[in-house]
Order: C-alpha cells, then sequence, then structure tokens
C-alpha cells in the first residue's frame, strides 16, 4: 500500500511537471539548425515550415524564371532513391503533402505529415531537398507549360494593367522581371543548369527560418530538423538589395482594343509588415472593399450601378514593398465616372473610418478563426512563419485573438491617418478598349510604355 | 451570384446527393450530436451543428423548377439579384453578412452572425418571400449588372464558354442544359415584370428549406421563427428534388476555341447512364474512389501512361461524379504533352481509360481504398464530424438532397466494392455522350 502511494505521488507530480498546454519554443536542433517548435498538444499531423531567403529575384546575372520551373522541379520530378511516380502514390498513401513555392524574399516548403509518418515524409523530403533528380524529359514539361500558362495569363486585360504599374514602380529591374516573368524569353532560355545552380545555392543548410508544429517534443523535433536538412550545402551571403520604388501618383490608360471589358485599379504603398499594424490593415481593407456592404461596392456597384464588384487587398513586391490595391470591371462606359466616385469614397473612408458596428461584428467569427488557427497545425506554422520573417513573435500564432483585442475604433483610425496612404497619392491604371475612357490619362498601348508618363 | 456544382472546376466537396424521396429528414442537434427526426411544426427545417459557436448561419432554399414554362433560362438568377437587393440591401447589418446564389437547379440565400442574432436574422431572411417592390429603374440597372457579371465570368474565360456549350450537348433535354446566366441576348432581353412574376411562383414558403447552421437547439429555431413569423414551411405541399434526368441518345461533339494566346488544353467529358440506379451518396463514394484510382500512378490508373511512361500530357485533373442515381459524368482535363497534338492527346486518354476498364488490379483497389477513408470524417472526433457535416449537409441542401445521417454514412466505406468500381468503368468506356473541347492551338496543325 505503501508503495501504491509512493507511485501515486509519483505519477501526480510527474503529471504535474509535463506542461501540456500549447506553446512557443525557440529551441537548436543537435545539428545546430535553430528553429521554433509550436507544442499543439491535441494534433494529429506535424507541420514544418521553411523559408530560405533568396536574392535571386533581385539579381541581374541571373535568369528570373528559374527559381519558379525549379521549385515544381525538385517537387515533380523525383529524387535519388525516389522515382516520380513512386513518390506521388508513398506520399498518398502516407497522407503526406509536401509544397515548395517561390516569393521574392524566399523560397518557402512545408512537409505536413501525420506523426506517425513523420520519419518517412523527412526521409522522402530530405531526398528531394538534396538530390533531387532535375531530369531533361521533366524539365522541358515544366518549363513548356509555365510558357504557355504565362502567355495567357499576360494576355489578360487585368494582369497587362498590373505588369504597366510594375513597370512605372520598379523600371526594368531583376524584381520587375521575376514578377511579371516578363520576358517571356526568360523561360525558354532557361536550362537544367540553371535550376540545378539556384538549388545549389537556395536550398541550403544555413539561414532558413524554419517552424515546427504539432504534438511533438524538442528532442523529437530536432532530430526531423536535422533529418530533412542532412547533406545540404552551406550558402554564402546574399547580397543584393530591394530595389528603389516610384510610387508617383499617375493615371494611366492602356488601351487594348480588342479588350471585351475595362478594368480600373488603383495601386500605393503601404509600411512593411515588420513595423505592425498588420491587423488594423486587414479590417480596414475589409471595410474597404470586400462583400455587399464595403465602401467600394456601395459606391460603384449600388450607387453607380457600374460593375458586378470591386474588391480591395494587400499584396506585396517583396516584404519591404507592400501595397495596397482596389479595383474591378467597370462598364467602359461609367470609367471616368468610375474613377472619380472610387477616389471620392476612399477619401471619405479614410476620413471617418469603418462603419459603427462593423469591428463589433468581426470578433466572433475572428475570435473562431483564432482557435482554429491555434489547433491546426498547419496554420499556425504558417503564421508563425509569416511572424518570424516580419521579425515578430510566432508565439502570436496561438494566441491571434489577444491582437484583436488591441483593436479598437481610434487604433483603426490612427492606422488609416498615419499607414494608408492619401486618396491623391494612387497610381490609377484602367485597360480598356476605349482609349478616351479615363480623362486626363496617359494613354499607352503596351505596358512598358508607361515609364514614358511622368 | 452564380453556383454552378456540376462542372469540374468549381465541384465543392459534396456534389449533389440523394433520392428524390427523403426531403423531409430533418436533421437536429442535440448536446454537439447530429440526429436525424422530424419537425412537424416547421416542416422542412434542418439544424446542424458547426464548430464555431461564435457563428450560426441561416440558409433559404427553393428549386428552381416550378416557374413560367417559357421563361428565359437566365431570369432566375437575375430575379435573384432582385430578391437578394429587394431583401437584404436596406440592411446595412443584414447585408454585410449575406449573400445569394443561383445554381442550375436551386437558388439560396444566406445570412450568418452571432446566436443571439438568430431571430433577427430570420427576420431578414423572411423578407425574401416579400414581392418585389424596387424601382423599375433600379431593377433595369441590375440587367446591366448582371451583364457585367457576365463579363467577369465568361467574356475572357474560354473554359466557361466551352462548359456552357459542352452542357447543352451533354444534358440535353434536360433543365440543366441551360446556361444559368444565359447569352447576352438574354440577358438583355429581361424584363421586370417578368422577374416579379417568376418570383412569386418561386419563392413560396412551401417550396422552400431552411437549414440553420449553428450550435443552436431545434427549441431554439423554433422560438425565433415563431417570434418573428417566419412563413411556416408545410412539408407535405411539394417535394423538393433535383428535376429529373434522362440521357440522350448516345453521341459525340467536338468544340474549339483556338484562342491565339490560351494555353493548349483539351477537356473531355462524357454522361453514361447506369444499368441500374444507386443510391446517390453510395454512388457519389464509388466515382470518387474511382477518381483516385484513375489519377493515380498504380497499375490500373492513367497517370502512368499519359504522364510518366509517356509524356502523352504534362498535367491533367480528373473528376468522377453521379449526376443523379442513374448517371454519371468523367470530366477530364489535359495539357498535352510536348510535340503532342489534340488528337494524340485524346486518343491517348481514351486509350489509357480503356485500358483501365480491364479491370482494375486487386492490389491497386486495396491501396487506394485503404486512403479512402480520409475521405470522410474520423467519426470518433466529434468537433470534425460537425464540421464535415455541416458543410455535407449545406451541399446536399442546395441541391435539394436529403443527407444521410452520420450512422448511414460511416457504413458507406464498407459497402464499397473492386466488382462495383470495375461495373462503373466498364459503363463509363461505353455508350454514352461525350463532348471534347480543344482550347488554344493544336501543336501539329
Amino acid at each position: 500500500m505503501k508503495h501504491f502511494a509512493v507511485a501515486v505521488i509519483a505519477i501526480f507530480v510527474l503529471t504535474g511537471c509535463s506542461d501540456d498546454t500549447p506553446s512557443s519554443n525557440t529551441e537548436t536542433s543537435p545539428g545546430g539548425i535553430d528553429y521554433v517548435r509550436l507544442y499543439i498538444p491535441e494534433a494529429e499531423a506535424v507541420a514544418i515550415q521553411i523559408a530560405w531567403p533568396t536574392d535571386w529575384p533581385l539579381r541581374e546575372d541571373a535568369n528570373q524564371a528559374v527559381p519558379y520551373i525549379g521549385a515544381d522541379l525538385i517537387l515533380a520530378g523525383g529524387a535519388e532513391g525516389f522515382p516520380a511516380s513512386e513518390v506521388v502514390e508513398m506520399f498518398a498513401d502516407l497522407q503526406v503533402t509536401g509544397r515548395l513555392s517561390v516569393t521574392s524574399d524566399n523560397v518557402q516548403g512545408s512537409l505536413v505529415a501525420p506523426k506517425e509518418n513523420l520519419d518517412k515524409a523527412v526521409e522522402i523530403a530530405n531526398a528531394h531537398l538534396r538530390a533531387p533528380l532535375l531530369e531533361q524529359g521533366w524539365f522541358e514539361g515544366i518549363q513548356q507549360s509555365f510558357a504557355a500558362n504565362m502567355a495567357e495569363a499576360s494576355a489578360a486585360p487585368a494582369h497587362q494593367g498590373f505588369a504597366a504599374v510594375r513597370w512605372g514602380v520598379l523600371g526594368d529591374v531583376p524584381l520587375r522581371r521575376a514578377l511579371s516573368v516578363d520576358p517571356p524569353e526568360q523561360i525558354t532560355s532557361a536550362t537544367p543548369e540553371d535550376v540545378a545552380s539556384w538549388h545549389r545555392e537556395t536550398i541550403v543548410r544555413n539561414d532558413a527560418k524554419i517552424v515546427i508544429a504539432g504534438a511533438i517534443d524538442a528532442e523529437e523535433a530536432g532530430a526531423a530538423i536535422d533529418d530533412l536538412f542532412a547533406g545540404l550545402p552551406e550558402a554564402g551571403a546574399r547580397v543584393a538589395k530591394t530595389p528603389s520604388t516610384d510610387f508617383t501618383p499617375r493615371r494611366i490608360l492602356l488601351h487594348v482594343p480588342e479588350a471585351n471589358t475595362s478594368t480600373l485599379s488603383f495601386v500605393a504603398p503601404m509600411p512593411p509588415m515588420r513595423d505592425g499594424g498588420e491587423l488594423e490593415d486587414i479590417i480596414l481593407v475589409s471595410a474597404l472593399g470586400e462583400g455587399k456592404h464595403s465602401v467600394l461596392f456601395e459606391a460603384v456597384r449600388t450607387q453607380l450601378r457600374a460593375t458586378y464588384g470591386l474588391s480591395a487587398h494587400l499584396d506585396a513586391y517583396t516584404r519591404d514593398i507592400r501595397l495596397l490595391y482596389f479595383g474591378g470591371e467597370v462598364e467602359t462606359t461609367k470609367l471616368a465616372q468610375a474613377a472619380t466616385i472610387v477616389q471620392e469614397a476612399y477619401a471619405s473612408f479614410r476620413e471617418v473610418g469603418p462603419p459603427q458596428g462593423f469591428l463589433e461584428s468581426l470578433e466572433g467569427p475572428f475570435v473562431a478563426q483564432s482557435e482554429k488557427t491555434a489547433a491546426d497545425p498547419v496554420a499556425a506554422s504558417t503564421s508563425a512563419l509569416m511572424a518570424l520573417l516580419d521579425d515578430q513573435d510566432p508565439s502570436v500564432a496561438l494566441d491571434l485573438a489577444s491582437a484583436l483585442d488591441r483593436v479598437t475604433s481610434e487604433t483603426l483610425r490612427q492606422r488609416l491617418a498615419n499607414a494608408f496612404p492619401a486618396a491623391q497619392d494612387f497610381i490609377i491604371v484602367a485597360v480598356s478598349p476605349d482609349a478616351d475612357a479615363l480623362p486626363n490619362a496617359c494613354v499607352i498601348s503596351k505596358p512598358r510604355d508607361v515609364i514614358d508618363c511622368r | 451570384m452564380i453556383w454552378v456544382a456540376r462542372t469540374f472546376k468549381l465541384t465543392p466537396l459534396y456534389l449533389i446527393s440523394a433520392v428524390g424521396v427523403a426531403l423531409a429528414i430533418f436533421v437536429t442537434v442535440a448536446s454537439g450530436l447530429v440526429s436525424s427526426g422530424w419537425d412537424e411544426a416547421y416542416g422542412r427545417t434542418r439544424i446542424v451543428g458547426n464548430a464555431e459557436p461564435e457563428t450560426v448561419s441561416v440558409h433559404l432554399l427553393f428549386s428552381r423548377s416550378g416557374g413560367a414554362e417559357n421563361a428565359s433560362p437566365a431570369l432566375d438568377h437575375y430575379v435573384e439579384h432582385l430578391t437578394w437587393l429587394n431583401a437584404f440591401a436596406a440592411s446595412r447589418h443584414a447585408a454585410r453578412h449575406s449573400n445569394a446564389w443561383t445554381s442550375d437547379i436551386a437558388i439560396g440565400y444566406w445570412l450568418s452572425g452571432p446566436p443571439e442574432d438568430l431571430p433577427a436574422m430570420l427576420h431578414t431572411l423572411a423578407r425574401v418571400f416579400d414581392p418585389i417592390t424596387l424601382s423599375r429603374e433600379f431593377a433595369d440597372q441590375e440587367r446591366d449588372i448582371v451583364r457585367r457579371e457576365y463579363d467577369l465570368r465568361l467574356a475572357n474565360h474560354p473554359d466557361a464558354q466551352a462548359a456552357e456549350e459542352m452542357n447543352a450537348f451533354l444534358y440535353q433535354g434536360n433543365a440543366i442544359a441551360a446556361s444559368v446566366i444565359g447569352t447576352p441576348a438574354q440577358i438583355d432581353a429581361l424584363r421586370f415584370d417578368d422577374a416579379k412574376a417568376q418570383h412569386m411562383a418561386i419563392h413560396q414558403p412551401g417550396r422552400s428549406s431552411l437549414l440553420v447552421i449553428g450550435e443552436v437547439s431545434q427549441r431554439q429555431v423554433r422560438r425565433a421563427m415563431k417570434q418573428v413569423g417566419f412563413p411556416h414551411q408545410p412539408s407535405s405541399t411539394m417535394e423538393i428534388a433535383p428535376p429529373p434526368f434522362v440521357l440522350g441518345q448516345p453521341d459525340d461533339r467536338v468544340v474549339t476555341y483556338p484562342v491565339a494566346d490560351a494555353a493548349p488544353r483539351m477537356i473531355w467529358r462524357k454522361v453514361v447512364a447506369l444499368p441500374e440506379p444507386v443510391q446517390f451518396d453510395l454512388l457519389d463514394a464509388q466515382t470518387r474512389l474511382l477518381r483516385d484510382i484513375l489519377a493515380s500512378t498504380l497499375p490500373g490508373g492513367i497517370a502512368g501512361p499519359l504522364r510518366f511512361d509517356t509524356l502523352v500530357a504534362k498535367s491533367f485533373r480528373i473528376a468522377v461524379f453521379p449526376i443523379d442515381e442513374r448517371h454519371v459524368e468523367l470530366n477530364f482535363r489535359a495539357e498535352p504533352g510536348n510535340d503532342i497534338g489534340f488528337d494524340d492527346l485524346r486518343a491517348g486518354f481514351e486509350a489509357a481509360l480503356t485500358a483501365s476498364a480491364r479491370g482494375i488490379p486487386a492490389e491497386t483497389y486495396a491501396r487506394v481504398h485503404e486512403r479512402f477513408r480520409s475521405f470522410w470524417p474520423e467519426w470518433s472526433n466529434k468537433e470534425a464530424t460537425r464540421d464535415w457535416m455541416a458543410d455535407y449537409v449545406l451541399d446536399r441542401a442546395s441541391n435539394l438532397r436529403a443527407p444521410m445521417t452520420e450512422t448511414e454514412l460511416a457504413a458507406l466505406h464498407s459497402l464499397l466494392s473492386a466488382q462495383d468500381i470495375d461495373a462503373l468503368l466498364a459503363t463509363l468506356t461505353g455508350p454514352g455522350r461525350t463532348a471534347t473541347a480543344f482550347i488554344g492551338k493544336d501543336k501539329i496543325k
């Protein structure tokens, strides 16, 4: 009986010691790799998110189409010991997903697996990161597919409008060529050797931001990270700098005689997310241009009756060059009126903020979403990685709701006044079959001509 | 807004469903568990829980059948626009969390908000039944808005244009063959008076279903309905079910969209009739399992011969789904491989499909069948089950079909068999109506 009592006490003490609540921990693997571990006790899956820094899209000596081809090729083309056709089925059996995507600042990878399959998933993923086959046949297929799809996308009027804005803001720099994938010859001139070179200098062991999330302890997490990065080379310093920008307000009309419809867009810069205020931005952009009673919808559809819908968005050329843009398809004969009304509606919105009750109406859904994010290793690790990339605390991923507590009508008003561009500070770009549809606009016939619009 | 349930790209997770009998099944939530039963007092009202206690959504659904005989196919979508404006637009709060849609068989309106707003949401939703009192000028302008929607969805989208043309051929003679949004000429010909009459014909309490998704009890919903005088929905006045479908004579059609800048691609669709009807949810599961087998690189799949052994297709997507208990559609979309023409792509795909139809190897079937468990939630996980069931019931209700219970759904995996999958595949390679769209320029012409 005495022994039983001791055992009970021991169990109680041990239970008390193990803190089984969600937590964020900054750790270093036995192999010396720094990472953030989000402990989510109820999670069945483990998610690993990685961001490898890159300056490839900013470099004059690089082909800016290569990262897009390379990311697809690594994923689809098989790896040492893992032929492409077998990997597809192995991942399906294991219920594993792996992704690789390209941005201007980094290459982002994710691996999600049930915890019991994590070891095998890591082994396969490591082979693809370390020794992808990069075979000629797969390369050519991806290259041609990319070229054909970009040609189609680039012909869309709205795409041409945004291409014109990039010419105006960035000029003919590598970043513009990367974002627009223009000129298209970048794609057709890329070679497997270019991809190998990009892979060698990008998918490396050092400097990556890493988050691992799930019901996983430090020992398991460290081992998984080491196995995932095993055999990857070390990279040298990245030196390219983000280019300067020119957001001088101007009115542009890209004349596309064969276009079936007209589009109207407003674009202006926003402060980078590392300065904070992201939640305010999301709420404000939602009030401005999301849903059937947003400011823009009310102005242009309900009042002017000129569109099926306008919407507002936040975007970024790089993590330092962040944008607010809004627009949509507009009836050609009402384009000029729409431009004026949008500008007036935005000016009024910036002055008075969202309507009364708007912030309160978001609270329930936001809290629910916050709880889901905290319980979901994929969502939580993604959120934490974004925070890391902006030099913020990754633990925010486990308690997004508390961030909403700090948002008030007053902080929204301050954000509008201090961070949102003034109504007259936007680049306005229309794409239309009617060259006269937007008065006082600099009329161009192809996107690059915008550099002459001063 | 238009919601197309049957097209390949926009197919929701839980496509179409069940049998025309079970319209009066009533699903409710008791302590977070989904169970079935009738609500005699309120007819076709369904309540299903979700895992978000802070939000309740209310959905009012109507069958499109029963309107004017010779009405333009585009009329119901215009009516939906006007009805939403008439019912919701005056309320800024309501409009912020609401929307409306028209599919090929139904019209739906929904609102969402915190549980305490349930009476207010039902009060607003009930305005859908009110006669349209918008000004003629405003209603005429809304017709122009529908034109803008057409521009947005179809004007520069050859895939969407091809889908409309293929629907008209594949479903010829059936209600779902008609375009929901219509052509520009049909939109321009819409008249406000016709819309008002169509609204009154379709938007009747006896023709509607109400679905409440949230952690609210049957008692709360009843009380709120009574409080706001929500129109009673007699469950016996009209059977709500998808329109009947009869497959036309076997035939084949090719449509081309040689758009200069378009990436070359082929869309191949075929509709076949089954020899015997199959319960809808079981058929839904069978078609999804068949799809997973065909998409695989395993023996019996088509990914090997098309993408890995030889590069006939650089990429492809495939879907197989039931139209009703007797009809199944296969939808295949592919980019031709390097130096592969459209004819070779089509021939390669059809040859691969024919080879698969010789019989799925037992090992392949067993492997994919085991994976297929993840199509359903872990039934022991109540939170995941609630979320899944909320989506599932909404889909079934939106498609005018009755949902199965958890217990019935949980039994489906064991009802799947290799013989049924082989039979389904054999039927898909037999007589039917086939439509093929070639978009972009043929590489070898």
